[in-house]
Formats: structure tokens, sequence, C-alpha cells
């Protein structure tokens, strides 16, 4: 057990150091010069800045140290917990992120466990009551909820919600300790819209996932002891089922991460997303670098999480 | 595997009246009737690029996408079938030239991006050894980064047009689209055909041309038929971020943008219709693409 954590995660540490080098890479090479952009980002036009101005910010930035002296020292004081400073806010960019990464965090889990709820019974019933009217159904929902744009939903809730219901979700963000309730108001359509997406992915692999196990035998062995069906079907195959459902819940997350970014930005929530998007508006690549490498970070830690527990759940994994 | 599903279900009069017929139409044929719902996703994605390439020659009955025809925010009429947006624009005419935009997006990015990924896999894969290892760790590292923020920060960098849009949707699938490509031909190495050839001693070369990827085709239609999908919804969120197609271009997600602003105010037909568009494209290509899973790889099947 303790051999195969400790491959899985001597794993991790190449991975992490590569995605570090392909962050850095992206935005090494940006077209023409970083310091050229961040200035004609902030006077709106090439023409007025002058050979001093860029030699300024290119020191101000390091640009004008050999690239990897400028990746060591950017991966130094990131390990050390410093992300750098925001060129457009002046402010740095972990201070800002705190409050933002919890919102987004909040965000995702609320929609994946949403997900779960209505996917693992979609897709079971599906699997057991193969090629009835409910798999039908269930099928074109997956089908649906996969084809259908979250930020298009998204836009149709907010205008449902005026329209109809003459409702909006409170604006600004109140916290889940100091304010649940406003906090729920605010996040259970974002999260809704997100959880209906991932919900027909989920569904997919639990309806898949349930078929592979019920051709077992040990469902025949099962059965033919006279155990009723729901014991069976609860018991023996859900139990089995489930791992794989999980597991690529599990690595589902990163696709969950993109929506949530852009769901933040349909229904105004402050959180990583739009603080991502508002970087990219303002060419603010410190930010983007950062952020970037926090949710590839995130994902990964996610993976070695799942890739451990599935090792102590199924022990075939683990000997493989 | 065309004829035999026929003859084992005793047709042969269907048989040979299809025999005289080229394979393409038979295997039409076939898939009409075995996967009807397949069908008319295939049918839909034809119209669509009919009228992706109808717009693009601009021989459409409908007034110029870029240019105020009308008053702003009309409401849907006989003239505007789906009413003017904010500078009185006709709607109907722009969702049309958006079909040219996000099928060229998808077309080009998933041409570009399939084919790229199934060089690298099965280069890499076939080479093994120490080389496949390490270009599994960059591709690890690729993969970490969620698609969406990264198809976002390639375009922060590169900055908004259609090819760069395509760049970065290619970028955003090549991870994914290697590891399965791997994984197909890790099977495929393993198969007995394969280790004939070897025993004869065919060279890698002929192995791989002759052996590895004429078993690899059916997988890259199904796959390339997905991810245009994929690429679509790509293409429109970039766009209705605004950093996507530039801001005057026809894009379904960017016309969105706009509208997602002024809707409560007009109405709702304003997001009503390139929404539609995008869903029925999506939905089209991935129900094409199950179909085309079930009958060209039949082990793939009910997963």
């Amino acid at each position: 057990m303790y051999a195969y954590i400790a491959r899985r995660g001597l794993l991790f540490i190449p991975t992490i150091l590569l995605t570090t080098i392909l962050v850095f890479g992206l935005f090494w090479i940006v077209p023409g010069d970083a310091a050229m952009m961040i200035l004609t980002g902030e006077e709106g036009d090439g023409g007025k800045v002058t050979e001093e101005d860029i030699k300024r910010v290119q020191k101000e930035l390091g640009l004008d140290r050999p690239v990897y002296i400028q990746y060591g020292d950017w991966l130094w004081k990131i390990l050390q917990g410093d992300f750098g400073d925001s060129v457009w806010y002046g402010t740095p960019i972990l201070d800002d992120l705190k409050d933002r990464f919890f919102i987004t965090l909040e965000l995702a889990m609320l929609a994946i466990v949403l997900a779960f709820i209505a996917a693992v019974p979609l897709g079971v019933l599906s699997a057991v009551k193969q090629d009835s009217f409910l798999d039908h159904i269930s099928r074109l929902l997956a089908l649906v909820g996969i084809a259908l744009p979250t930020f298009w939903l998204g836009i149709l809730v907010i205008y449902g919600l005026t329209y109809f219901a003459g409702w909006l979700p409170p604006l600004g963000y109140a916290t889940l300790w100091g304010d649940p309730f406003t906090n729920l108001q605010q996040l259970i359509f974002p999260a809704l819209v997100l959880a209906f997406h991932d919900m027909a992915f989920t569904a997919r692999v639990a309806r898949s996932a349930m078929l592979e196990v019920m051709r077992e035998d040990y469902m025949r062995t099962a059965r033919s002891k006279g155990l009723n069906e729901w014991m069976v079907v609860g018991r023996h195959a859900l139990k089995n089922a489930l791992l794989p459902v999980i597991t690529v819940s599990g690595y589902q997350f990163g696709r969950l991460l993109g929506g949530t970014i852009i769901i933040e930005s349909v229904f105004v929530i402050p959180g990583v997303g739009r603080y991502l998007i508002d970087a990219i508006i303002h060419r603010d690549f410190v930010v983007v670098q950062g952020v970037v490498l926090l949710a590839a970070a995130v994902v990964l830690l996610l993976n070695l999480v799942v890739d451990i527990l599935y090792g102590i759940l199924d022990p075939r994994i683990r000997y493989s | 595997m065309a004829t035999r599903d026929i003859t084992a279900e005793g047709g042969s009069q269907v048989r040979n009246a299809l025999l005289g017929i080229p394979a393409a139409y038979r295997s039409t044929v076939d898939l009409v009737r075995r996967k009807p719902l397949g069908a008319v996703g295939g049918a839909t994605a034809l119209i669509l690029i009919f009228v992706a390439i109808a717009s693009r020659l601009a021989i459409l009955p409908v007034p110029d996408p870029y240019a105020s025809v009308g008053d702003i925010f009309l409401a849907p009429s006989p003239e505007y079938p789906m009413g003017t947006d904010v500078i009185g624009r006709d709607i109907l005419s722009r969702v049309l030239y958006g079909t040219w935009i996000s099928l060229y997006v998808g077309l080009g990015s998933v041409l570009i991006g399939i084919t790229a990924g199934f060089v690298l896999g099965i280069t890499s894969t076939y080479a093994g050894g120490f080389v496949d290892l390490a270009f599994q760790r960059v591709v690890d590292a690729l993969m970490s980064i969620p698609g969406l923020i990264l198809a976002l920060s390639i375009m922060a960098v590169l900055g908004s047009s259609l090819n760069n849009v395509i760049l970065a949707i290619v970028i955003g699938m090549l991870a994914p689209v290697i590891r399965t490509v791997r994984s197909q031909v890790l099977t495929l190495k393993e198969m007995d055909y394969v280790t004939a050839a070897r025993a004869i001693g065919a060279r890698p070369q002929r192995i791989v041309f002759r052996h590895i990827m004429p078993n690899c085709l059916a997988i890259y239609i199904i796959m390339a038929t997905y991810y245009l999908g994929f690429a679509i919804i790509i293409e429109a969120s970039l766009s209705f971020l605004g950093v996507g197609a530039p801001p005057d271009e026809p894009s379904w997600g960017g016309i969105l943008t706009v509208a997602s602003r002024e809707a409560p105010e007009t109405g709702i037909w304003l997001l009503v219709f390139p929404g539609i568009f995008i869903f029925i494209a999506v939905l089209a290509f991935n129900v094409l693409g199950d179909a085309l899973r079930d009958v060209l790889d039949p082990r793939l099947r009910g997963r």
C-alpha cells in the first residue's frame, strides 16, 4: 500500500514541475514583448511608448535577465507562496485570490454534489431498466446536458428569474459562514446550471459502470441465492459501480473549473473566474500565469487524491 | 460489416439491390436503417455545412450581416424573422453567417488537432521506452490545465482572431486526444496480426502504416465528430467572454454577449436564436458521433 502511494506521489513531482515550465513558457513566448503589451494596454496605443518606458517596465518585471533565471526566480517565489503582484491592481495576487478561491471552490463543490445526487439514481435506473422508456429519457437528458452551452443556460435562467419571478440573486457576495442564507441564494442557481452539465457526463458513466457490473458472475450468484432485486442492485451492483463514477467525477473536476469560470461571469460572482477574465482583458499576465498554475495544481492534487483513494478501495489497482 | 448485418436479417433482395451501389452510399443507407437518430444528426450537420458555405459565398437571400438595415431591437417579424440587434443589424443573417464561423473554427481545429494528436500519439507510443515515458509526463502536465482555462490564456497571449481561436482549441484538445490514441495503439500493438507481421520481419514503419493506422481510422472519425461539438462550444464560450472572434464578427457566442445585457429590457428573442443554433449544432455532431461509434466500432457499443 505505502509503496503504491509513494510511487504515485513520486510521479506527481515531475508532472507539477513540467506544468510550471509549460505555464511559464506560455507567457514567455508572448509575441512581441510583455512590457510593450502592458504599456500599450495602459495607454491605449503604442505611439506614446518610449524606449525608456519599455526598459523601465522590463526591469520592474525582471524581463532583462536570462530566461532560466527568470523561471528559477519565479518558481522559487511561488514555492514560498509569493505569486507576485498584479500589474493592473498593484496588489499581491495571493491576497486577491484568497477569498475568491473559496467562492469558486464552494460553487464547484455545490455543483458536484448536486450533479451526483441527480446523476447516480438516473444512471442506475437507466442501467437496471435498460432500453426502457426511462432509459431513453435519461439518455436524452444526458445528450441535452452535454450539448447545451452552460453560459447560454445561465443567461436563460437569469432572464427567467427576472422576467417570470421578478427576482434576482442578491448582488455582492455573502460568505457561507457570515450569511449562509444569502450565500445560498447567490450560489444555488449557478450551481444548478453547472450541475446540469456535469450530471450529463456523470449519468453516462454511472449507466455504463452499472451495465458492466450487472454482467458479473457475483450478480448471478446473488440473484440465485434468492436475494430480492433491490438488495442485489443496491448492495452488490451499486457499491462496485460507484467507484469508477467517483473517479471520473474527480477527473472531470478540471472541466467543471472551466465551466465555473464562465458561469461566474454570467452570474457576476466574484470568484477566481471573474478575476481571471478581468486579468485577461487588462492583459495582466502575471495574474493569468498565477491563476492558470493554481488551477492546474488543484487539478493535479485532486487527481493524486483520487488515485490514492482508488488504490485504497480497489486492491487490484495497487498491484498492476 | 454492413453486408453481414443485412444478410443476417435474411434480406437477400435488399442485399442484391445494394451490391451494385457504391460502398459509401451503402453504408449511408445502413446508418439510416440502424441509427435513425444518428442519421438525423448527420443530415442536420450537412445542412449546417451547406448554410456555412452558402453564407461564406454570400448567396443566401438575407441582408448584409455587418450593416444596419432597420431600427434597433425590432421584435421578430416577417421582414426580420429573428428581429434586429443593438445597432439594427438583421439577427437572422448574423446567425446564419455565424454558422460559417462556428464550422470554420470547429472543422479547422478538429482536423489540425486530431491529426496532430494522432501523429504524436502513434509516434511516441510506438517508440516506447524513455521517449514514451517522458512524452506522457508532458501530456500529464498539459492535461492538468483545464481546457477552457488553457484556451482562455492562449487567447490572452495571442489576441482575438479566428485563427488564434483554432490554435487555442487545438492546444486545449491535444492532450486528451493523445491519451485516447495511446490506449488504442497499446491495444493494437498486442494484436496477433501485429506480432505476426513482426515475426516475418516487417519494419516498424510498415507495421505502423499497414496495421496500426488503418485500424485507427474508425476512432479518428469518431473523435473528430465528438471534438467538433466540443470545439463549437469552446469557440462560442471564448467569443461570449470577448476573447474569441473579433467583436464585429457574427459569432454565435459574440451575439449572445450583447444580447445577454440587453435582453431583460427588450425581450427574450435576442437570446433564443443564437443559443438554439449552438445547441443544435453540438447536438447534431454528438448524436452523429454516437451513431458512428456504434456502427464503426462495435467493441465500444453501449459505453
